[in-house]
Parts: structure tokens; C-alpha cells; sequence
């Protein structure tokens, strides 16, 4: 793929002219530079993280933990009990997500115009979008073969409950069941930007840097005029080289950690204070079922099937994901304790299935710089404590009705429940920070979008309230967090600010 | 909930922390002077060839393997067949600087927590195999910063252990896909024609 990487820079200093220059090449900067590039803008698309082809895709977590994921994925809050993985290579986490593909429930699309006055992003003007974005990207929901046997319990479970369970849709084109997805997929089937928006951007004329970590927002009379960058060797971490972009429009979609430090480093669009604030994350939770019979839930597709039983907020507000990892992720980081311990249980890993609680969380954490140094800063506030608590017994309902003789939560001191009359367990579990182990894929919201300049960030064309050719296009945009997997959304939301750039250049190019 | 301002509990956290950093400072220096406080005299001697993990926290995960990881005879192989202490080097040099700083003084605040805290009056390294269980046992119970240098320390040295493919025969892993199988890779998808 024609990527510029540093290897290929020769000189000290590199200079760029653009219409657009885009920040991130994830779910939000691909989509926006391809749709711009393919209506004829000229775009430069910067990426922090390196280009790693699929061929060095190896299926072991800890190698690929290493080249593409942000902090090596070892980025966690302030007390070290929430892991944030987000992707930082060509394709951003698009690569190294589970490629689930869900649109953001009409109720949320709703809140967001009456809480927030977000205009022509509901059900009806975003509908065609997501269509579109569907097809593209392949997104269909799970064929049986695609259901392995971890979901398959699941799905057995739900079923004896009475509970709304349904095959998940993904982003991926004949899928080669190797269960890897978080790893990236070595065989290109997932249809992450990696394989699609990213070389069609480039195929329409987008020149696309990696190894480039965007530094500065250039600005002048109230406008951005583009952006400064670092260009370093991935391998040594050495600068190679400093680019500048000068552009009509600079779009950030970094993520919703990256944009808000870089708008806070560079003192830019934040009259409202609010930049970094509003910080959700989906705090996401494994449940593990353990069985008599042997299930090897890694084995087949990732994700399988789900339930929204419980997805709308006034019946819980979260979504249970089947989806089962490998065994060094399974027993060195999901299976609680130490020695003696865990050894019981780690060693039936292949008796066990897992499914991700993901939680519709409150948006109270921040994301700041402290003496130039990354914050992340968020704590489950007490009612989403309740919720993860109704989650967890509704999770263990799940499992024990598909037969499982444990359930085991994701608690630091180790909790099993051996039948549901343990289900009262739950109500006593400590969850003070650093009781449990969360993770989390899908950070969001800390560049809120809104109609109100002094309580958001970004209006409903994407541009910040205070600089009209600087628009935000990343998962920092939500207003609340969208309950769902964020990589759908994002594409979405995208789409429809390059149609808006396209459609009224004057609103964005002055 | 939203956040309109910071957050409230943001300075318990920076409290939290900048005690880790002045207790892993204070104890740091002042504790290896007292007697029976210094580390272990017959802690093991990290290997030449380790270049990210210092001689404390080689000597402290060194202590603290036996308590964290399979013991022996339990069905799973015996961790000191497996390279844990080799991969926890890797592990530790790719933490980015100001993690890696974190994580070093959250180690060293550990080891030498265990003069005051439970009042064994010797540094976790000199303690018997009994008492440093319990006393890690007592972190996971702790305040935050003690919950997470506890995860910290197990979770490395758990991961570490199950990194190793040795360790997943046992529990019927084959490993990755693509060494057992060939399937083709599907390259680019086609530009959209709509």
C-alpha cells in the first residue's frame, strides 16, 4: 500500500499542502478521508501509530499488544483498575477491534436532539447512512456457522430465560474463524479501514502518512491553517523528521483520548472549559461460565451472538457480548486470584465460556494533561455500580441456565457462584476502586457535540464551536455514551460531517 | 451523571498517588539503612542478560512467584519451567517512561511497605513464605494505590506465566491458527462502485 512511513523520509523537514488534513486514520479519519477525497478535495491523512500490514498479524495477543495498540495496551485510568485499549497503527483500533457492528439505538439519537440540540443526526437522516456504511463494509449479522459453541451456550441460555437474544453483526466478509479479531485479522476478512477506507482514500488521490504523531494545531485569526507533527522510526522511538500540513480544514479524529489532550496542549477550542470532560468509556466486564463438558470457547468466530434483553436504560442499560479469548488472555487476565487460588479454575480454561457486559455508563470521567503527561481519570459512579451489579446477576442467570456449574465475576478477590441461591453474593461485593477488573474498548464523549457553545464542544456539523474549519470526527463527539460498540457510530457520524464538508463548503472553508 | 467540572475525586487520586510517591521515596531510602530492612541477602541475582527489570523488582516478583503462579504438582507445569521471569523482562521494557516510574515506585513502596504495614519490621523479600502471602493478600484489601500495585504485580507475573506456550497444552490451546491452517487472505476490498 502506498503509505509514507518514516523509513522513506529523507530529509529534516517535510511540508504539505492540503484542502483537508485529517488527524487518525481509525473509524472516523478513514471514512472522512476517503468521502473527501473522493468528492476531490486534496487530503493528507496522518496516522501516530505505524503501518502494520496484515502478514505480520501473528494471532498472539502479547506480540500484537506490542505494535498495535496505544501504550503497548498497557493504558489504563489514574487507579489502574480500568484498561483502555484503543488501536495506534494504520487503521486504528478498526484493526484490533471484535468487529462488532451496531447502530446506536433510536433512543439515543433522540436524547441527543432533546438534551442536547443535536440537529439532523436522528433515526431518519442517519437510516440511509448506516445503510450505506452496511454494505460497504460487509456488515451482516452471524450465519450459524459463525455461532461457535461458547455463543451457542449462550444463546441456549437465553433462550431458557425468555430473553431477546440475536446473532451479532459484524463488519467481516467471509469470516475465517480464527477468533483473532483483537489481534487483527491475518486473513483481511474483517473489513476493517485498514483494508477498505484507508487504500480507497489513497486510491482517490489521499496521501497517507504513518509513524506521524500530530503536535500542533496551527492556528491564525481564529482559524486552524493546519498542523505540525513528529515523524519518528517506530523502532527506536527517534525523531526522523518534522512535518507541517497547511490545510483550508483540519479534521481531528484521533479518539477520545488523543483529541482532547491535543485540543488541551494546543489551548484550542475550549471557551467552554468542557474539552476532556464528559469522558465515558463503556466500562466492559467478562462473565465466565464454567462447564461439565469441554467448550473451547476460543475456537470460531469471536462474537457470536448477544443479548439486549436488558439494553434500554430503564431495563438496565447494558448489552452481554459472547465472545471468548484465547487462553493466555482468558487465564492471565480474566480468571481472579493467585496460586492455589485460580489453579482450579485456570485449569479448565477450555471448560469455559465468557461474554463482555458492556455497561451504558455515565459520562464522568475527564482526560487532561498533568505536567505534560496523559490523564485518564474516570471512577463507575454509583448508580452505574447498581447497574453492573443487576448485569452481573442477569449474566450469571444467562450461564447457569445453559448449564454452567460456576459463574466467575470479575472481581479482584475472587467471587464464583456455584448455582443461582449465590446470586445474593453480588449484592455484598465490594466495588470501591481497584475491586474490579474492567476494561474498556470504546472511550467516547470527551469532546461533547451540542447547540450550546458554553456546554459543549462541537455543534451538529462537527466544527468546533470556536473554529469553523476545525472539526472533530471520533467517538469524543458523543454526547452520552451510544450503549452499543462505537466503531459503527463513528463510520457513521463521519460520514455524515464529509457529507456536510462536500455538501456546504462555505460553512467549513469560509 | 455528567461531569460539568472536574472531578471531585480527582484529588483523592492525586493525594493517592503523591503519597505512593513520597512513601516510595521516603522508604526507599531510608528503609535499606535499618536493620533486617534492606532486601533479602540471599535474593537471587538478576540475570545478566535482563535489561528492563532493576535488581528490587527482580527480587520481589523472584519472592513473590511461588505465592502468585501454579505451585507445583498442581496439574499445570511447574512455572520455574516456564520463562516467566524472561518475559516479564520484555514485559517491563515496554512500558511507556512514566508508567514504567509508576510501576517502579509502586514495587518499591511494596517491598519495603512490609516494615509498617502488618509491622513485620523487614522488607517483603525477607519475609517467609507465609507472611508473604498474607501480606499480599493484604494489598488486594487495601487502599487504591495498594489494589493496584497488587494487579500490577499479580497480573505480570499470571500473564507472564500463561504468555509462555508451553503452559497451553495444558489446558487444551493449540495456539495460534495460522501455523495449523492455510487460509487465504482476501487483500483489499474493492473500491465502493455506488
Amino acid at each position: 500500500m502506498n503509505i509514507i512511513e518514516a523509513v522513506h523520509i529523507k530529509t529534516a523537514s517535510v511540508r504539505e499542502k492540503a484542502d483537508v488534513v485529517v488527524v487518525g486514520s481509525g473509524a472516523g479519519g478513514a471514512v472522512m478521508a476517503y468521502e473527501l477525497a473522493a468528492a476531490g478535495k486534496k487530503v493528507v491523512l496522518l496516522e501516530a501509530g505505524p503501518y502494520v500490514p496484515s502478514t505480520a498479524f501473528n494471532e498472539n495477543y502479547a506480540d500484537m499488544f506490542d505494535r498495535l495498540f496505544v501504550d503497548k495496551a498497557r493504558q489504563t485510568n489514574v487507579d489502574g483498575d480500568l484498561n483502555i485499549l484503543q488501536g495506534s497503527c494504520v487503521g486504528g483500533s478498526t484493526v484490533v477491534n471484535a468487529t462488532v457492528a451496531l447502530r446506536v439505538p433510536d433512543w439515543i439519537l433522540e436524547q441527543w436532539h432533546e438534551e442536547f440540540g443535536v440537529e439532523g443526526m436522528g433515526p431518519a437522516e442517519l437510516g440511509p447512512k448506516f445503510d450505506l456504511v452496511e454494505k460497504r463494509l460487509w456488515i451482516h449479522a452471524n450465519q450459524p456457522h459463525e455461532i461457535n459453541q461458547n455463543s451457542q451456550l449462550m444463546k441456549r441460555g437465553c433462550e431458557a430465560l425468555g430473553w431477546s437474544v440475536r446473532p451479532t453483526p459484524r463488519n467481516i466478509k467471509n469470516c475465517a474463524l480464527a477468533g483473532y479479531c483483537m489481534a487483527g485479522c491475518r486473513y483481511d476478512r474483517k473489513q476493517s479501514m485498514l483494508v477498505t477506507y484507508v487504500p480507497w482514500a489513497i486510491e482517490k488521490g489521499a496521501r497517507v502518512y504513518a509513524d506521524a504523531r500530530v503536535e500542533e494545531i496551527r492556528m491564525e485569526g481564529g482559524r486552524a491553517t493546519g498542523v505540525g507533527a513528529v515523524i519518528r522510526d517506530p523502532r527506536t522511538g527517534r525523531m526522523k523528521a518534522t512535518l507541517v500540513v497547511e490545510a483550508d480544514a483540519v479534521v481531528l479524529a484521533a479518539g477520545a483520548v488523543q483529541t482532547p489532550l491535543l485540543l488541551l496542549k494546543n489551548g484550542v477550542a475550549n471557551s467552554s472549559g468542557q474539552v476532556g470532560l464528559n469522558f465515558s468509556c463503556h466500562p466492559s466486564l467478562n462473565i465466565i461460565g464454567v462447564f461439565e463438558a469441554v467448550v473451547k470457547g476460543w475456537e470460531g468466530a469471536l462474537q457470536g451472538v448477544l443479548c439486549d434483553e436488558f439494553a434500554p436504560d430503564d431495563k438496565g442499560g447494558v448489552l452481554f457480548q459472547g465472545a471468548c479469548p484465547d487462553a493466555f488472555l482468558l487465564n492471565g487476565f480474566s480468571v481472579p486470584g493467585i496460586g492455589s487460588e485460580c489453579v482450579p479454575l485456570a485449569r479448565r480454561a477450555d471448560h469455559m465460556t465468557n461474554m463482555v457486559q458492556l455497561n451504558h455508563d455515565a459520562n464522568v470521567g475527564r482526560v487532561y494533561l498533568e505536567d505534560g503527561m496523559k490523564k485518564i481519570e474516570y471512577r463507575v459512579s454509583p448508580e452505574d455500580r447498581e447497574r453492573m451489579r443487576k448485569g452481573f446477576k442477569a449474566g450469571a442467570r444467562i450461564w447457569f441456565a445453559a448449564g454452567a456449574k460456576e459463574v466467575v465475576l470479575p472481581t479482584i478477590i475472587p467471587t464464583v457462584l456455584r448455582s443461582e441461591k449465590d446470586l445474593d453474593l453480588v449484592d455484598d461485593m465490594p466495588m470501591e476502586p481497584g475491586d474490579l477488573s474492567m476494561l474498556s474498548y470504546h472511550p467516547q464523549g470527551s469532546c461533547r457535540m451540542g447547540a450550546d457553545p458554553a456546554k459543549t464542544v462541537v455543534n451538529s456539523w462537527g466544527q468546533c464551536h470556536d473554529v469553523p474549519n476545525l472539526v472533530v470526527a471520533d467517538a469524543s463527539i458523543f454526547p452520552t455514551s451510544v450503549l452499543v460498540n462505537t466503531q459503527l457510530p463513528v463510520y457513521v457520524a463521519a460520514t455524515h460531517f464529509a457529507d456536510l464538508m462536500n455538501q456546504e463548503p462555505e460553512r467549513y472553508f469560509g | 451523571m455528567d461531569n460539568q467540572g472536574p472531578n471531585p475525586l480527582s484529588g483523592v487520586t492525586r493525594r493517592d498517588l503523591l503519597k505512593l510517591t513520597l512513601g516510595a521515596g521516603a522508604l526507599g531510602l531510608a528503609a535499606p539503612l535499618l536493620p533486617g530492612c534492606g532486601p533479602a541477602p540471599d535474593a537471587p541475582a538478576r540475570p545478566a542478560n535482563f535489561s528492563h527489570l532493576s535488581d528490587l523488582e527482580y527480587a520481589v516478583f523472584h519472592k513473590a512467584a511461588p505465592v502468585v503462579l501454579p505451585p507445583p504438582g498442581d496439574g499445570l507445569p511447574d512455572y520455574r519451567q516456564v520463562p516467566v521471569f524472561d518475559n516479564l523482562d520484555r514485559f517491563f521494557g515496554s512500558f511507556p517512561d512514566p508508567v514504567r516510574k509508576q510501576v517502579a515506585d509502586g514495587l518499591r513502596l511494596f517491598e519495603y511497605g512490609a516494615i509498617v504495614i502488618g509491622w513485620h519490621f523487614r522488607s517483603f523479600t525477607r519475609l517467609s513464605d507465609d507472611d508473604a502471602r498474607g501480606y499480599i493478600l493484604r494489598w488486594r484489601t487495601g487502599n487504591a494505590v495498594q489494589k493496584a500495585v497488587y494487579q500490577v504485580l499479580t497480573r505480570a507475573l499470571i500473564s507472564c506465566y500463561w504468555q509462555a506456550p508451553v503452559t497451553w497444552k495444558s489446558v487444551g490451546y493449540a495456539g495460534p491458527l495460522y501455523l495449523r491452517e492455510t487460509i487465504p487472505s482476501l487483500g483489499n476490498a474493492p473500491l465502493p462502485t455506488e
